[in-house]
């Protein structure tokens, strides 16, 4: 009887994962179509094609990205993969590597800009709290006009 | 906003497939990986469409997108 419940359980555990991948392939699947239709507005792009992009996708991520970032991280002595390693993995294509180079300096920016906003806003609490206020006010202010 | 890849669904691809437990993948790095499978993406809708529009055909099929691969796979 416990031989049967333990295949039961087996069994129980071996469908979730499969539902999980299937979970997986389907948010690959969600946000490819998403940027195919934003891209291409002319032509029709049937689902078929979608699915083999898909599976493109997971193949390119499970066995060439996963392999070549853990190398790399190895190589320079690390357990933790950063941003560099990701340039490295597309050193051979020099406008991809201009492009993921400038996107990397565009996230160090914002994460800048919140970092100063947070410590503005500790200052701000050592101060009176209307000056606080009616500064955010006026920070609100300004955000609104710089938007348009 | 432009579409990108959910950070976590990366995240549990790539791990699956590290050979080493203790590889850890940080947040700014998943963002990278996800602009570049967007970039990836796009690039291989749009020389799809090209193939197609030389063949005169309305949909990007399956066979367009067969014939850019090999030429995709070594540019990225």
């Amino acid at each position: 009887m416990k031989m049967k419940m333990k295949k039961k359980k087996e069994k129980k555990e071996e469908k979730e994962e499969e539902e999980k991948w299937k979970k997986i392939r389907y948010s690959l699947f969600y946000t490819i179509s998403q940027i195919a239709t934003s891209k291409n507005k002319k032509q029709f792009i049937p689902k078929q094609t979608l699915f083999d992009l898909t599976d493109l996708v997971f193949d390119l991520l499970s066995n060439r990205i996963s392999n070549d970032l853990e190398f790399f991280a190895n190589h320079g002595k690390r357990t933790l993969i950063k941003p560099p390693d990701v340039l490295l993995y597309c050193r051979r294509n020099e406008s991809l590597k201009n492009l993921i180079e400038r996107f990397i300096q565009i996230n160090i920016e914002k994460e800048k800009q919140t970092k100063k906003r947070t410590k503005s806003n500790k200052n701000k609490t050592e101060k009176n709290q209307e000056n606080q206020e009616n500064e955010k006010e006026k920070e609100k202010e300004k955000e609104d006009s710089s938007d348009f | 906003m432009e579409e990108t890849f959910n950070p976590s669904t990366l995240s549990t691809i790539l791990r699956k497939n590290f050979k080493n437990e203790k590889t850890k993948i940080s947040k700014d790095t998943l963002e990278c990986v996800a602009e570049f499978l967007r970039l990836f993406v796009g690039e291989a809708i749009d020389r799809a469409s090209a193939k197609a529009q030389i063949e005169n055909s309305e949909n990007i099929e399956p066979e367009h997108l067969e014939k850019i691969i090999p030429q995709l796979l070594l540019d990225f």
